[in-house]
């Protein structure tokens, strides 16, 4: 017999080898598996697993604080009737000292220039409309859907795998989630600034700000929690704290803990040996 | 196999002869089985001989009531003898009151595949009955082949069709030699030539092929039918007389040719059609004008009070009903929420197109005096060319009256096509897609952060102001929905009017053996000592088949107005038009699909003169 060509784990490929072919390398690894499970006294996770669990539940939290800026800003505006154009000249001016900060490029800064200008001007066209959108609407029909679209936004945007890139749906699901809350606001300007704010502290800023640096989750949690102390009261305030802390803290735990002892390894089989995307080439 | 042999229904066959023993003679092509003739007694055939297409079939001696039979198996078959005179005829397939070229148009129409018909027709698949139909050309020409037997064996007992000479067809004969009549016969013949070319003239006008006229109006369709009924006269008549011609002048069998084939006549049946096709239209035409008087009459007595009726439920129905409706869309109709500003600005607009369009022409249109006068024309048209003119009038006054109302729906349905549309491909920018032209998918693609937030917020716009664009689409669709059944329904009367088989439905009530819807033959008697005894019948054509037209625009409109597709096409947006002539082109059954030109008429004309 002469030399065959390697097996290749492809099954759109015409291979050599007979339908029932069974490659030794998947026998091995079966071997192995059996071995790791077999342990179960040092049975552990690693240390890096356990802190990307950690982060992972931050994360978490911090996607929710950020959504809950938009809720902010809405009761900002239309409960307390502020006026919103102080706060949105000092976010923009930030935002702008921030973005000419991290890009460099003189092209890429054009391109941002241009569709910034495009998306005030089209907000600036359109808020007049918007504001008129619900007008004969509910407001629980419409409070009602902005909580759905925060909860499908929290859950897209936490289950898109890479951070800096935020997937399409997510952005679209934000702006659905403004726009639907912005047309109970009442003037043009409201619903400008409103949206504005938003698009900047959920679409623009999380994409220039990473994580892990120390200052922003600190500032924005100060800002959440003070916000509930004056809106709710301390006692409110005090509840949502210590669930977060709890969150936070024990929950990785148990989960880690749960992981440990209680996880079983069904898919190992299917995780490691088929592959999970499509391979094409 | 029997050998089949088709007997007469006639009494000298039955009884024996007086003198000595008798000898039935037959007739009998390559192709056909034998036909019974007639009967001579024995002694006569001693001095002449039997040549083909005559056989000798059977023999009876003298006394006996059986006979003898000279073939194998012989199998009997008994039939009446159809009258020629009477338009009786034997056929094996059932007779078209559909005009051979519009058959396959039918067909096709409703979406029956052709190539099914092909395969039908394929002569693999196809029950070999030539023999039959052969057989049946031989009976339906019955009295003609035992005249010419008669004429070549004198002594033959055959069976006559009496043709009298009454005194009229003396006069008729001598008329027909003098100048007068060639003189009158020519003046007819450039009349009918005069006529015909208007007639075809004005239709090719009104089908003009980039403005089609038809199309849009029912008086102008009306007009067109009877125009191409008039083209389509002479040739049917020239039909008619031709199948005359050749039952005289039938080709006489006295050669003796053994090979015979059958004459190559033109059958009677082929003819029969045209007949009944003919006197129909006519027998509808002065149907048309008669209910015209009688409708006209019952008009000119109630004209006052259907004037004011008329004008009051015109107004009521054009006007304030479309006003309140439009109003009412504009303040929450049914406490639907729906987008203040939208609906105000849509409700002005129509409010101001309901204005404008009834100081326009509304106005004067349905003023009672103008109405008195329309009605006036009307009548008069019922009472000079028939009913279906006046009522095709009416409908294009209403659809004349109702075009603000076609308007309101194209308006309406535009937008919310547009819109749905809109929606449609943002929602795919919303979940982050892309319609890919070239494999004609969906794709995944990733927007710029502008893209995506202009689309989306337009998404939500138009997601927020669909109830209110489908509020008024939905309003006028129901009101156009409404007119087009008023529309309908009239034109469904013109059509009865204008295409109803009266004729053909008289005839089967009369003498149901003039439409031959095939035949049957059963079996009679079962005696042993006999040879098997059949009886050839003739089915009469049945009326679901003589109705095929109006079920076939029956089954047409209904997938056109009242169906599942329909509903569609009103969700999406679509609009729902439909070609009128289309629709009715299918009862044209009885017309050819061009009207024929004046130079071929002329050359027909005259070629028959």
């Amino acid at each position: 017999m002469s030399k065959m060509s390697p097996w290749k784990r492809l099954l759109w490929l015409k291979q050599e080898y007979p339908d029932n072919y069974t490659d030794p390398s998947f026998i091995e690894l079966r071997i192995r598996q059996n071995n790791e499970s077999g342990k179960k006294s040092n049975r552990k996770l690693s240390e890096a697993a356990s802190s990307q669990i950690r982060l992972d539940f931050i994360s978490f939290y911090q996607t929710v604080l950020n959504t809950s800026f938009i809720y902010i800003t809405f009761t900002y505006i239309y409960y307390y009737g502020y006026n919103p154009i102080p706060p949105t000249i000092i976010l923009s001016f930030l935002t702008l000292v921030i973005s000419r900060k991290k890009v460099d490029p003189l092209l890429s800064s054009f391109i941002d220039i241009k569709s910034s200008l495009i998306i005030t001007f089209a907000m600036l066209t359109l808020s007049p409309v918007l504001k008129s959108l619900s007008k004969t609407t509910a407001s629980d029909s419409i409070w009602t859907l902005s909580f759905w679209l925060s909860v499908w936004y929290v859950f897209v945007i936490s289950s898109t795998s890479s951070k800096h890139k935020p997937s399409n749906l997510s952005t679209n699901i934000l702006v659905a989630l403004v726009a639907v809350l912005s047309s109970r606001l009442s003037t043009t300007i409201d619903v400008f600034c409103f949206l504005l704010i938003c698009i900047q502290l959920n679409i623009i800023l999380p994409s220039y700000l990473s994580v892990t640096s120390k200052a922003v989750p600190i500032i924005s949690n100060i800002i959440v929690y003070s916000f509930l102390n004056v809106t709710l009261g301390w006692i409110y305030m005090l509840l949502v704290f210590f669930a977060s802390v709890f969150y936070i803290i024990v929950l990785p735990r148990w989960f880690i803990y749960w992981k440990i002892n209680y996880h079983k390894k069904d898919n190992d089989l299917l995780s490691t040996w088929d592959a999970r995307a499509p391979i094409l080439d | 196999m029997p050998n089949y042999i088709f007997w007469p229904y006639e009494s000298f066959f039955e009884k024996s002869g007086a003198e000595g023993a008798q000898v039935a003679l037959a007739i009998s092509f390559q192709e056909t089985h034998f036909v019974v003739l007639g009967v001579c007694s024995s002694q006569h055939l001693e001095k002449v001989i039997i040549r083909p297409p005559y056989y000798i079939l059977a023999t009876r001696e003298f006394g006996e009531n059986d006979w003898d039979y000279k073939v194998s198996e012989p199998c009997n078959v008994h039939f009446r003898i159809p009258r020629l005179k009477y338009m009786q005829f034997y056929s094996s397939d059932p007779i078209s009151l559909i005009i051979p070229e519009k058959a396959v148009d039918l067909q096709s129409s409703v979406g029956e595949t052709l190539n099914f018909t092909k395969l039908e027709e394929h002569p693999r698949y196809k029950s070999d009955n030539k023999k039959l139909r052969e057989t049946l050309n031989i009976i339906n020409l019955f009295p003609t082949y035992s005249k010419s037997l008669s004429d070549l064996y004198p002594f033959v007992q055959t069976s006559q069709e009496n043709l009298r000479d009454t005194i009229f067809s003396d006069v008729a004969t001598w008329y027909s030699s003098t100048y007068v009549y060639r003189l009158s016969t020519n003046i007819c013949v450039y009349m009918t030539l005069i006529v015909c070319s208007i007639a075809s003239f004005v239709s090719s006008f009104l089908n003009y092929p980039h403005f089609q006229l038809v199309n849009y109006s029912a008086f102008v369709q009306q007009i067109d039918l009877r125009c191409q009924q008039i083209c389509y006269f002479p040739v049917q008549y020239e039909r008619i007389n031709m199948k005359d011609t050749i039952r005289k002048v039938e080709p006489i069998i006295k050669q003796e040719n053994i090979d015979a084939e059958l004459p190559n006549s033109s059958m009677p049946c082929k003819y029969y059609p045209d007949y009944i096709l003919f006197y129909n239209t006519i027998w509808l035409i002065i149907n048309d004008i008669s209910f015209g008087l009688i409708l006209g009459a019952i008009l000119t007595e109630n004209r006052n009070f259907l004037v004011s009726t008329s004008h009051r439920l015109l107004k009521f129905f054009l006007y304030d009903s479309l006003k309140t409706i439009t109003v009412l869309l504009a303040s929450n109709p049914f406490g639907i929420k729906l987008n203040a500003e939208l609906a105000n600005f849509l409700s002005e607009l129509f409010l101001w197109v309901i204005e404008f369009s009834y100081s326009a022409f509304i106005k004067v249109l349905i003023d009672p005096e103008t109405l008195s006068n329309l009605l006036t024309v009307m009548i008069y048209l019922m009472f000079l060319v028939g009913c279906s003119f006046g009522v095709s009038l009416a409908i294009d006054f209403f659809a004349i009256l109702s075009f603000p109302i076609y308007v309101f729906y194209r308006i309406s349905s535009k937008l919310y096509h547009c819109q749905l549309n809109i929606m449609g491909s943002l929602f795919n920018l919303f979940c982050g897609k892309k319609k890919n032209i070239l494999r004609n998918r969906v794709d995944h693609n990733y927007f710029q952060l502008d893209q995506l937030l202009l689309g989306t917020l337009l998404f939500i716009i138009l997601v927020f102001l669909t109830p209110t664009v489908m509020a008024f689409y939905m309003s006028y669709t129901v009101l156009r929905m409404l007119t087009i059944t008023i529309e309908i329904s009239l034109e469904a009367i013109i059509a009865l009017i204008n295409h109803f088989p009266l004729f053909a439905l008289l005839l089967r009530i009369k003498d149901p053996k003039r439409l031959p819807g095939g035949i049957s033959i059963e079996l009679q008697t079962t005696t042993s000592s006999m040879p098997t005894t059949l009886e050839l019948k003739n089915n009469p054509i049945k009326f679901k088949s003589m109705f095929k037209p109006y079920s076939l625009l029956l089954a047409q409109m209904t997938t056109n107005y009242f169906s599942f597709v329909t509903v569609r096409q009103i969700v999406r947006g679509e609009s729902i038009m439909v070609n009128r002539n289309k629709l009715y082109h299918v009862l044209y059954s009885a017309l050819p699909s061009k009207p024929l030109g004046a130079r071929a008429l002329y050359k027909r004309l005259i070629t028959q003169a």
